[in-house]
């Protein structure tokens, strides 16, 4: 598996796309989740406190962006 | 080829494409392993390829718009070189190299220096990189882990990076199937039948975890991912100084 270094740019990416709005979860997972390579980008930036889920019921949950995902797109010149 | 060979050929298709599936990863390093279990390593790498080309041409053809033609151009001439200098020697491994080698290529990514970060869209690199990985697909069947390194450290977009992964896979396999029912000596066959079951049996498979990865979470997903990558890579390694060791004891 990939390290989460190397993962860096895509994340960037996701949580660039997620700040822009809050995305449903099943949007994001249908866009975001790869095979071969199965690259961990969503798995990644929630354990980093990135992105987090709201609401519990699966059609409903949404994801959001964190203060910390915004500091991370300001330290790297996306906002 | 026996009624149990090809039964045992078709389960072992059928589970590994459903791990495959589930995990996104690893299919065909559990497959190869399986493969030269049961078969002599010509027949295992021909058979592995053929369903190999299968999987992989039918990414191209999902993601054919975002394929990365000048990066997969400059790869296809390093495949090309790896394979004009192998067929000099036209060397066919031992298992026990194949075995040794699949074990520890994933823990050779790991060990690579930082500061070595490769970069999908330097030509040079690409060069090297179709170079090695065809010479390890060559050796063992499969480069995917070491493959991936190379589009990770780059700019590219995610489904770039599966996309144009995808076609210097295909490049791979197809060399190493002229290559092992082709150009060595004694090459493998495998006929119609096996070759349309086992990727029958792979799509299945792949079909059959589509449900279950919905019911994976983040967390189980990286637990058993890493679970399974160094469990095989450890069983292959201890498996290949076995075959090697095996004849020091007769």
């Amino acid at each position: 598996m990939a390290d989460a270094q190397s993962l860096d740019p895509l994340i960037l990416d996701l949580v660039e796309w997620v700040a822009r709005e809050p995305r449903p979860y099943l949007e994001l997972i249908d866009a975001w989740r790869t095979s071969c390579p199965r690259l961990t980008v969503w798995e990644d930036a929630v354990e980093r406190g990135f992105v987090q889920r709201e609401g519990v019921s699966l059609p409903a949950t949404m994801v959001h962006v964190t203060g910390a995902g915004r500091a991370f797109l300001v330290a790297h010149g996306r906002i | 080829m026996s009624t149990l060979t090809l039964i045992a050929i078709c389960a072992t298709m059928l589970v590994t494409n459903f791990l495959s599936g589930l995990f996104g990863m690893a299919g065909g390093v559990i497959l190869i392993g399986l493969l030269l279990v049961l078969l002599p390593v010509q027949q295992a790498m021909v058979l592995h390829g053929i369903t190999q080309l299968a999987s992989n041409i039918w990414r191209v053809v999902v993601w054919r718009a975002y394929i990365r033609w000048d990066i997969a151009l400059v790869y296809s001439i390093g495949s090309l070189i790896a394979l004009a200098l192998w067929s000099i020697t036209r060397y066919v491994p031992d298992k026990a190299v194949a075995f040794l080698m699949l074990g520890v290529t994933p823990f050779l990514t790991m060990v690579m220096p930082k500061d070595m970060r490769p970069d999908a869209e330097s030509k040079p690199q690409a060069i090297g990189y179709g170079i090695g990985c065809t010479g390890l697909i060559l050796l063992t069947g499969v480069a995917g882990p070491m493959l991936d390194t190379f589009f990770l450290g780059g700019k590219l977009e995610r489904r770039q990076i599966m996309a144009t992964k995808s076609v210097c896979q295909v490049l791979g396999h197809t060399v190493k199937l002229i290559y092992f029912a082709g150009i060595v000596v004694d090459p493998g066959t495998v006929d119609y039948l096996t070759a349309g079951l086992a990727i029958l049996m792979a799509a299945i498979g792949t079909a059959a975890a589509k449900p279950v990865v919905e019911m994976l979470s983040d967390k189980t997903y990286r637990l058993w991912a890493n679970r399974i990558v160094v469990s095989v890579s450890a069983y292959y390694t201890c498996y290949g100084v076995w075959l090697f060791a095996g004849p020091l004891f007769d």
